[in-house]
């Protein structure tokens, strides 16, 4: 049984192999793109997971930077791939045009997001007000109780 | 010769084509028009103002916008509302109206069109009802072609549910996100069947743009990938499909981050989740249609078994981190108002302020009728039409409306989600009712000159010809965005697909008389449309009228003695600030008693002056008598509201120690008893009485009702008739009539001859609709001495009012 599954694993290595090899290079490119920006998502991941996420403006951006980013060249990758029957009509360069200019509105939200240091405040309040309904005790310190008890009381 | 006659063929096809462009280009402008101009009723009839609550802080947002500018209103802590806590504005609104009127307003100054920063706001909703409207031919023609989205784009410039919150002076949220919602979808759709970054691009931007403009955006992020997931169940996945959802997810959350009201929430909150899910799910679907294709069978299912063994067990531990990670969170990680669309009864169980607005109740049936009316009979039919043939897009249409109608069950405010969905259906509805009947007449035409109708192809008539070359040009479209489904299809022979259709074609051909006489019987229908809705609705304004009693807080509640109403947008255009009624001779009577008693606010008070008065009229104090307010319309602070409905249930006493503490100098009343308007103070009290209770226990509901029922006459009981509203509403009501007869509750008052205390009343409008009154300063303690040797009671309670006054802290 564990001898088959081996065997297979490797027939099934071998076959993705032998298919991956016939694939152009330009594609190759694309996916190294692709696997490099993965891996350095992963690599902020985890820095998050070790150290904390406080700057969490400055977190999300770089994870999500690189998360698009990965989207976006898989979206290209489609695009290009001549075996792709159904992106035929559609120029390559067309396809990387599109593909810049996602990837410029991308960077640009991005850039803006990164420094959001006043973020923390307005997001704090933002919060205070969301209409959960723990949250509209947030200021029950703030309004001396007593003086109502009192009023009741003095009635 | 062929060639010649062919080339003539196309020539003259393709002068039809431009023809049908310039045609219905001229028709969308059109219904522009028409949606533009059939909500400025309520500016010819009344006049240019702003209507109800929250446009007016809206408006007021807008101003203080175009005067400080961009950065001082991301900053904006405005200091003259839930005094004393005040409220960061710049953070805590949705900016994409002020925005978008703003910068409306700033192009039309820097073109030297010198209008007011008003009726920029008044003709925002009707200039964005007309996008609206040509959103809705964008979308509805990616579903079904250009015909349905005409008829689409004509429903949604007169569907009555969306006029209502669209006419010229309804300066809300809603306003512009109708347009930024239906527009999104579109571009969604768009990117769906073309498979362009491009437009994933620009929808991820339209998304930005609804994220801005309202809280309903969580609609568009749970309703698309559920469309995604509903693609990938029914076999459907293409990488079109992932273009159109993965970057969008993206650049959605970030965009969604970038506004400050939404900030993290975009990703910390479990509306935004299933987006997520979706994008992983997404992820390991293309990954396997991508190994597929590079495999054997065989070695596709050798990875299939190595892959989910291995799967199934990191699945499992990713999904119990899930659990464990929302549980964890105080409210399952849903807020308040999206609970309360999961489950109807979860508002008015736990959150009273929520479940006193009106528009956060579940509607009654006759509201789909008058809101939707004669639409909602199409709606079926064009579901059916939908799945014929069902492609990607129209599965989205359906999915569509499907979930639109259950969350419209479960507030009437989201009717106006629902409201877009029944117009596109029903579009789609008619054009192929207009298609089916129009093509059996111009089947049968040619049968009475003659040519036998059996169906031999070699005798086609050109009719025939065209509707043929229609169907093949439809079936093109189709297939170009081939799924996987009709990939079969696409492998038989073109003439084989054409002959069949053609056979169809056949058998949907109606006898000739049938389908003339429908024919008419639908543009009657279409001509009528208007008047019967407006009959509908005069009919059911007076039932609302009726049935408008105590328990409804109706923030929304439109005033309607007006019997007669003759066009649907009459009927929704009556400004809540000003009223009319049509007196028994016919003539118009005006009641401006709001702006009357603000700009007796603001011309008679100190600047500084703290105004106190229900929620409800906040933001209009503040925005039109620029005065200092307790709560607002916003109602963030339960609490602070809850202290405001007890000052309003507790006697006159206990009131003005509790206004005294938050430096309060005058005290606002709503009171419809003289006029008989409904929506007055008197009625919404149980709520006032349900939230303060719900904060301070010693006011209790049932102390104000005479065996479950509220009633303020002579079974009144003795809390309700000491109570401070009771008394600020009533006061001096007999020297009016004599009986003190109340014209909404329809009874007299059970208590009319009374004096104030500590309370006097400074000013009362012409109707008697509003009420202000001032706090008297504390007695002079010498006085109190003298009144010492009078009465014990007052004596026992000055000093306690001294010790409270220290202990206040916000003296």
């Amino acid at each position: 049984m564990g001898r088959a599954t081996s065997t297979d694993a490797q027939a099934l290595i071998h076959s993705l192999r032998s298919a991956y090899a016939a694939t152009p290079s330009s594609l190759k490119i694309i996916d190294l793109y692709v696997g490099f920006a993965v891996f350095s998502a992963i690599i902020q991941v985890v820095y998050m997971a070790i150290v904390g996420s406080f700057p969490f403006n400055s977190f999300l951006s770089g994870v999500l930077s690189c998360i698009g980013t990965a989207v976006l060249a898989v979206c290209l990758r489609i695009q290009v791939n001549k075996e792709n029957k159904e992106f035929k009509d559609l120029p390559s360069e067309r396809a990387f045009a599109d593909f810049v200019l996602c990837n410029l509105v991308l960077h640009l939200v991005i850039m803006n997001f990164l420094d959001r240091s006043g973020n923390e405040l307005a997001t704090g309040i933002g919060d205070m007000i969301s209409d959960s309904p723990g949250k509209y005790q947030v200021n029950h310190h703030f309004y001396d109780l007593t003086t109502l008890e009192s009023c009741h009381g003095s009635w | 010769m062929a060639d010649g006659e062919s080339s003539r063929e196309a020539t003259a096809r393709t002068l039809r084509n431009a023809f049908g462009n310039v045609f219905s280009f001229f028709i969308l402008l059109l219904i522009g028009i028409l949606a533009f101009s059939i909500r400025l009723f309520s500016v010819i009839k009344y006049e240019s103002v702003i209507h109800e609550f929250d446009p007016y802080f809206n408006y007021r947002v807008t101003q203080f916008l175009t005067k400080n500018g961009i950065y001082d209103f991301w900053n904006w802590f405005d200091d003259r509302t839930w005094y004393p806590l005040g409220r960061v504005i710049g953070g805590t609104v949705y900016p994409g109206l002020t925005l978008t009127a703003g910068t409306l307003w700033w192009l039309l100054n820097s073109l030297n069109i010198p209008l007011s920063v008003e009726t920029v706001c008044v003709f925002t909703a009707p200039i964005f009802s007309a996008f609206a409207s040509w959103a809705t031919y964008l979308l509805t023609k990616e579903v079904k072609g250009t015909g349905a989205g005409l008829t689409a784009a004509v429903l949604l410039a007169m569907v009555p549910s969306y006029i209502s919150r669209s006419v010229a002076g309804s300066y809300d949220n809603e306003a512009v996100a109708i347009f930024a919602l239906i527009f999104t979808f579109y571009l969604y759709i768009k990117t769906l069947n073309t498979g362009s970054l491009f437009y994933a691009t620009l929808n991820a931007l339209a998304y930005f743009y609804m994220v801005c403009s309202w809280g309903g955006y969580t609609f568009i992020i749970n309703l698309i990938p559920m469309h995604v997931l509903l693609c990938i169940v029914t076999g459907r996945y293409s990488s079109r499909l992932y273009i159109a959802y993965a970057p969008l997810v993206v650049l959605g959350t970030l965009l969604a981050a970038l506004v400050p009201v939404v900030g993290f929430n975009a990703v910390m909150t479990s509306e935004h989740f299933a987006s997520f899910l979706v994008f992983i799910i997404i992820h390991v679907v293309a990954l396997v249609y991508h190994v597929k294709g590079n495999l054997s069978p065989r070695m596709f299912k050798v990875a299939v078994t190595l892959v989910v063994s291995v799967g199934l067990v990191v699945c499992c531990a990713m999904i119990a981190v899930l659990i464990a990670l929302v549980a964890s969170s105080p409210t399952k990680g849903w807020s308040g108002r999206s609970l309360s669309l999961l489950d109807p009864t979860y508002a008015s169980k736990y959150i009273p302020i929520i479940a006193s607005v009106s528009e956060h109740q579940p509607p009654t049936w006759p509201s789909y009728f008058m809101d939707i009316n004669v639409l909602a009979f199409l709606v079926p039919a064009g579901i059916i039409a939908c799945f014929l043939p069902l492609s990607d897009a129209s599965s989205f249409a359906v999915l569509y409306i499907v979930t639109a109608v259950y969350f419209s069950g479960v507030m009437v405010r989201l009717m106006l989600v629902f409201a877009p969905a029944a117009c596109i259906m029903s579009g789609i509805a008619l054009s192929e009712a207009f298609n089916v009947l129009t093509r059996s007449i111009k089947f049968q035409l040619p049968g009475s000159s003659g040519i036998s109708q059996s169906g031999d192809t070699s005798m086609n008539t050109e009719g025939e010809q065209n509707d043929i070359a229609k169907t093949e040009k439809m079936d093109e479209t189709a297939k170009e965005r081939p799924s996987k489904k009709n990939k079969r299809k696409e492998k038989e022979p073109v003439v084989k697909a054409s002959i069949r259709s053609r056979i169809e074609r056949r058998l949907l051909v109606l006898p000739l008389e049938a389908s003339v006489i429908a024919i008419i019987l639908l543009v009657l229908l279409g001509a009528f449309y208007v008047k019967v809705a407006c009959k509908v609705d005069a009919a059911l304004n007076v039932h609302a009228l009726l049935t408008s009693t105590l328990e409804k807080s109706s923030r929304v509640g439109r005033w309607k003695l007006v019997h007669c109403v003759w066009a649907a947008a009459e009927a929704y255009s009556a400004p809540s600030i000003v009223l009319t009624t049509y007196s028994r001779e016919g003539g118009l009577h005006v009641f401006d008693d709001f702006r009357e008693a603000y700009a007796w606010l603001s011309h008679n008070t100190e600047v500084d002056d703290k105004v106190a008065s229900w929620w409800d009229y906040g933001y209009q104090t503040t925005a039109m008598a620029n005065r200092t307010v307790i709560v607002d319309n916003n109602t963030w602070n339960n609490t602070h509201i809850a202290t405001v409905g007890t000052a309003m249930s507790s006697p006159e006493k206990a009131a003005w120690e509790i206004f005294n503490s938050l430096d309060v100098k005058y005290v606002l009343v709503v009171f419809g008893g003289l006029v008989g308007y409904p929506s007055d103070d008197i009625n919404k009290f149980l709520w006032m009485v349900r939230i303060g209770g719900g904060v301070f226990p010693h006011i209790k509901e049932p102390d104000y009702l005479r065996d479950g029922q509220y009633r303020i006459d002579s079974q009144a009981t003795p809390t309700m008739l000491n109570c401070l509203m009771y008394k600020l509403s009533y006061y001096r009501f007999v020297e009016t009539d004599g009986k003190a007869f109340d014209r909404v509750r329809q009874t007299e008052i059970g208590k009319k001859y009374f004096k104030l205390t500590h309370f006097e009343e400074v000013f009362t409008t012409h109707h008697w609709m509003v009420r202000i009154y001032k706090l008297k300063p504390p007695k002079n303690r010498i006085r109190g001495k003298t009144k010492k040797s009078k009465s014990k009671a007052s004596s026992t309670s000055s000093p306690k009012r001294s010790g409270t006054g220290k202990r206040n802290p916000w003296h």
